[in-house]
């Protein structure tokens, strides 16, 4: 019989979920309040964002389990909680330079931007199936809408119609898959989930691999995972461009993180299934989103499948399924937030919010030389090419796949570096080497902060490139429990 | 100073990159010059100290002006650099053609800070290749150089210039994820003791009887994949047939000054990788690839001179003829006797500082014509009689006449296989034949005949243009005249080499 036992001090342990309810609610209805109305949102969110960071860093360095074991705050879950407010404020940023989504919106916007905050961590956090379910979902929801708000392009609203189709197609496969999963162990806790996997009866059987491969579903759509990857390329072209660096970078990161926790917990025996599981999806994941981009002429696209592929490189990561594993995962997601949100920021300032082809780039060095330079260290970075903090990355997770003996799953990825870098030069071809064919685009009405913000971001990627001890260090001290 | 006078020489080029943005565009050039030959000058106490009797290329107490610091010690990999014999000499080798190559840029006209800054980043990355002895410092450095070259070829090269680049960059990045991926398997399933990426310290392990023994990959011994991962990493740098097919393309398109870099050094890094890791790392390896590795040779040998014979672009068929020397040095380290290691070093250094001339002549008559069919030219003897003087000392050594360098190293190599393997060396003397075919007649058809009357008042090759060939040509017959005076630096350590392999 559980104790009822108040749940209420557990709330003393979660203070920046709090706040960002609490902010949930102020913008929906800030335009309800008296005298709101007038107050520009863009501060309080800001405030709010930085209220929030603070509160995770401020947490010190215990574990606990919350709510009967459905949530689990520890390091792993507070670094990644730090990075997604970093990445919101980024967000923001990007909002500001860009004219692509309604001014008139920004206090719904931001409360759509706090929901998802709000369930990226519990997304980090949850140690239970259906805490799963409502962090995918808080997610989820949000971005359906926010990817409709491009108001250049009536295609946005194609394609968040899409995402939402995929998006509940997925939802409700992960549930059938996590009904499997209760059906077969009579528990939806994840730390007893797996032993009572490992020795239930069914263990071994087709049941058991489509149980757990239809629960991966709907974390997998999260990540744009093949074969859960389709709307992604849609919902990234069409969305605004902040939301597309916004979705390219923090759900992502959420679904991985979450990945990774569900995956924790499992007993040896299983490890080498789970293993393979995770390998074969990483290795189509990756090679499929290559060979997309290869042939893209959308830089929001490209970009859109390069991360595709990237999904498929830090899933090489949590394939090898130890603490190392994870570690360097976090290592890679900091670099790559830093490399992808450079790479949005660029494209925000040089397509001015209208041309996303990558033709419309041609010859732009000459015109703006610093900020193509911070952008060309941005894609040499995410193909992954030394003395770039992309390389770093790879290095590792190459590393500790050889480590494991995964010959097959070392020998892809190989390849597909290699072949990722085609598309990546092929974008700094255009601004570098062509010559552009009429008139220079007029940069006169930009603010020179994207530039500096790029810069901001090439200048730790060439630095991680050569000395990157210091984030080696900090991804030691993410771990769970 | 002394101290880190090798750090110093490595990154000495790359400390002016800022300045370059202060000067203006046409200046940005001289800055490039200075800086090389102040790199040149700070290494003279390299070669005047450097001990010609330590040996240096598995023990670290013998590796010379050693460096080491720290630099992730979470993986063990240190900041390591160090030379031995043959280090030394390819920074020789470097130094002097980096000194050339800007010489030979003096007419680059568009984003000319753009391109020294790539020039001098390229010529550090090249640098520290030779001296680091840190497998990932190595790698680093070797893939530093890529997109330097990429932009080099890509901006400032000719017609199919971004065909040119795009395939030399994937083609050598395809070599060096391998490469990769067999660094990390080497320090993982080392032999004895704490895990370690210093080279050095690898091939003392072996030495002492250790052997790397891991899983079976694929189903085939793990020895063997790592060193066939690794030769196939260097081998598409030396170039080797069949990965040599980059080769012509890049050195066609890419600008005068970067064949030069091309062909003088970049193609030695990978046999420069052979002789420092992949051959002494796995040494019953090696004598099972033995064979094979002779035949390659001699494939590169003929069919690159056979390839150079029928072009009608004077560029390719020097580029060919790359290929034709570069499986000479090939030959001389497959072999693995003293006189054909030692042989193949020899061959190494000159065949850098001959290829590099004979781009510069490419280069004087191409800025001059705009074009290089060998066909269009004709008796040009009598317009430009220093250029054609100068032109035919660079094709007689690159024949290799005795009295030029060229022909000691072809000669060391022949004896030194032929005690080994007879008809692959016979084969290989028809290359030598081919080479002086393809060299007298496409310099026949050049220079003699009847005159081209388009070219009645072609221009006499300036000042800084021989300023660019005449030390190189001084190089090569002193070379010729006494190489001992170069084969005394690398000696020491390629004959402890050869007794390895």
């Amino acid at each position: 019989m559980v104790e009822m036992t108040s749940t209420l001090p557990y709330l003393s342990y979660i203070p920046a979920h709090l706040i960002m309810g609490v902010a949930i609610l102020v913008f929906f209805l800030a335009k309800a309040i008296p005298g709101l109305k007038n107050v520009s949102p863009v501060g309080i969110f800001v405030l709010v964002l930085i209220a929030g960071f603070v509160t995770e860093l401020m947490m010190g360095s215990e574990s606990k389990s919350l709510f009967f074991n459905m949530l689990q705050v520890d390091s792993y879950s507070r670094f990644y909680n730090q990075l997604f407010f970093i990445i919101i404020g980024v967000t923001v940023l990007m909002m500001k330079n860009n004219d692509e989504m309604n001014r008139s919106i920004e206090w719904e916007v931001f409360g759509l931007l706090s929901t998802i905050c709000l369930g990226m961590m519990m997304m980090t956090s949850a140690t239970h199936l259906l805490m799963i379910v409502v962090g995918i979902e808080l997610v989820s929801l949000p971005s359906y809408i926010l990817v409709a708000l491009n108001r250049r392009f009536s295609t946005s609203k194609e394609a968040s119609l899409k995402y939402v189709l995929f998006g509940s197609f997925a939802t409700g496969i992960m549930l059938y898959g996590i009904s499997l999963l209760f059906g077969l162990t009579g528990t939806l806790q994840l730390k007893s989930l797996w032993p009572a996997l490992a020795a239930s009866p069914n263990f071994g059987t087709p049941i058991y691999y489509i149980a757990i491969i239809m629960t991966l579903a709907g974390m997998s759509f999260k990540i744009a995972a093949v074969p859960f990857h389709f709307w992604c390329p849609d919902a990234y072209q069409a969305a605004p461009t902040p939301i597309t660096a916004f979705l390219s970078v923090a759900p992502k990161v959420a679904g991985l993180a979450l990945i990774m926790r569900f995956f924790a917990d499992h007993v040896p025996v299983q490890s080498e299934q789970l293993s393979m599981i995770v390998s074969l999806i990483a290795m189509i994941t990756m090679t499929l989103g290559n060979f997309a981009a290869l042939r893209q002429k959308d830089i929001k696209r490209l970009l859109a499948y390069s991360s595709i592929s990237h999904a498929g490189f830090l899933l090489m990561g949590i394939a090898v399924m130890n603490e190392v594993g994870r570690q360097y995962v976090f290592f890679y997601i900091v670099i790559y937030a830093l490399m992808n949100m450079g790479a949005f920021m660029a494209i925000i300032y040089l397509s001015q919010g209208r041309n996303f082809e990558i033709k419309s780039f041609a010859g732009l060095i000459k015109s703006k030389p610093v900020m193509v330079v911070g952008f060309t260290i941005c894609l040499f970075s995410l193909a992954g090419l030394p003395p770039f903090g992309g390389f770093v990355g790879k290095f590792y997770l190459f590393w500790v796949v050889i480590e494991k003996g995964f010959w097959a799953l070392a020998a892809v990825a190989g390849v597909n570096s290699v072949v990722s870098l085609y598309y990546y030069v092929g974008v700094i071809k255009t601004m570098i080497i062509d010559e552009r064919e009429g008139q220079m685009p007029d940069f006169s009405t930009q603010s020179s902060v994207p530039i500096g913000f790029v810069i901001l971001c090439a200048i730790p990627i060439v630095v991680f490139g050569l000395y990157w001890n210091p984030l080696v260090n900090l991804s030691a001290l993410v771990h769970m429990f | 100073m002394m101290d880190h006078i090798l750090s110093w020489v490595v990154f000495l080029p790359i400390t002016v990159i800022p300045i370059l943005w202060l000067l203006p565009a046409n200046k940005a050039k001289w800055a490039a010059l200075f800086i090389t030959i102040v790199d040149f000058i700070v290494a003279i106490p390299l070669f005047t100290g450097f001990d010609r009797l330590k040996v240096g290329v598995d023990d670290l107490a013998g590796m010379q002006f050693k460096e080491t610091l720290e630099w992730i010690p979470s993986l063990g990999i240190q900041y390591s650099l160090g030379v031995d014999g043959i280090s030394i000499t390819m920074i020789l080798l470097t130094l002097i053609i980096g000194l050339v190559a800007v010489l030979a840029s003096w007419n680059i006209d568009k984003l000319q800070r753009g391109y020294f800054a790539m020039f001098l980043l390229l010529q550090t990355a090249m640098l520290g290749v030779f001296v680091a002895l840190d497998l990932i410092l190595f790698y680093l450095f070797w893939e530093v150089m890529l997109f330097p070259m990429y932009f080099l070829i890509g901006v400032w090269g000719g017609p199919r210039r971004i065909y040119a680049a795009i395939k030399f960059f994937l083609y050598t990045l395809m070599g060096s994820v391998g490469m990769l991926l067999a660094i990390i398997a080497v320090w993982y399933y080392a032999p004895g003791g704490e895990r370690t990426f210093n080279i050095i310290e690898l091939l003392h392990r072996v030495q002492e009887g250790g052997t790397f023994v891991g899983p079976e990959i694929f189903g085939m011994p793990f020895a063997k994949v790592v060193f066939v991962a690794f030769f196939i990493g260097f081998a598409i740098k030396v170039p080797i047939f069949p990965f040599h097919t980059w080769l012509p393309d890049a050195h066609v398109e890419a600008p005068t000054a970067i064949s030069v870099i091309l062909a003088g050094v970049l193609l030695k890094m990978g046999t420069y990788g052979f002789l420092r890791i992949n051959f002494p790392l796995f040494p019953e390896v090696f004598v099972w690839f033995q064979d094979f590795l002779v035949a390659l040779a001699v494939i590169n040998i003929v069919y690159g001179a056979l390839c150079a014979l029928a072009q009608s672009d004077l560029k390719k068929m020097i580029a060919y003829s790359s290929v034709s020397h570069m499986g000479f040095v090939i030959l001389g380290i497959a072999a693995a006797t003293t006189q054909g290691i030692n042989g193949a070093v020899l061959q190494m250094f000159n065949h850098g500082t001959i290829t590099a001339m004979l781009f510069l002549l490419v280069g004087v008559v191409y800025d001059r014509a705009h074009h290089r069919r060998i066909a269009g030219f004709g008796g040009l003897a009598s317009v430009t009689p220093v250029y054609a003087a100068v032109t035919s000392i660079a094709y007689m050594a690159a024949i290799g006449l005795p009295g030029m360098s060229g022909f000691i190293s072809e000669l060391l190599i022949l004896t030194g296989s032929f005690k080994v393997y007879q008809l692959p060396t016979i084969i290989s003397g028809l290359g030598i034949i081919f080479g002086a075919g393809y060299m007298l007649w496409a310099y026949q058809r050049i220079f003699f005949g009847k005159l081209n009357p388009d070219y009645q008042d072609l221009k006499e090759i300036n000042f800084v243009e021989l300023c660019s060939v005449v030390p190189l040509i001084i190089i090569t017959v002193y070379l010729g005249l006494l190489p001992n005076r170069i084969i005394v630096f690398f000696e020491t350590s390629l004959n402890y080499l050869s007794e390895i392999l």
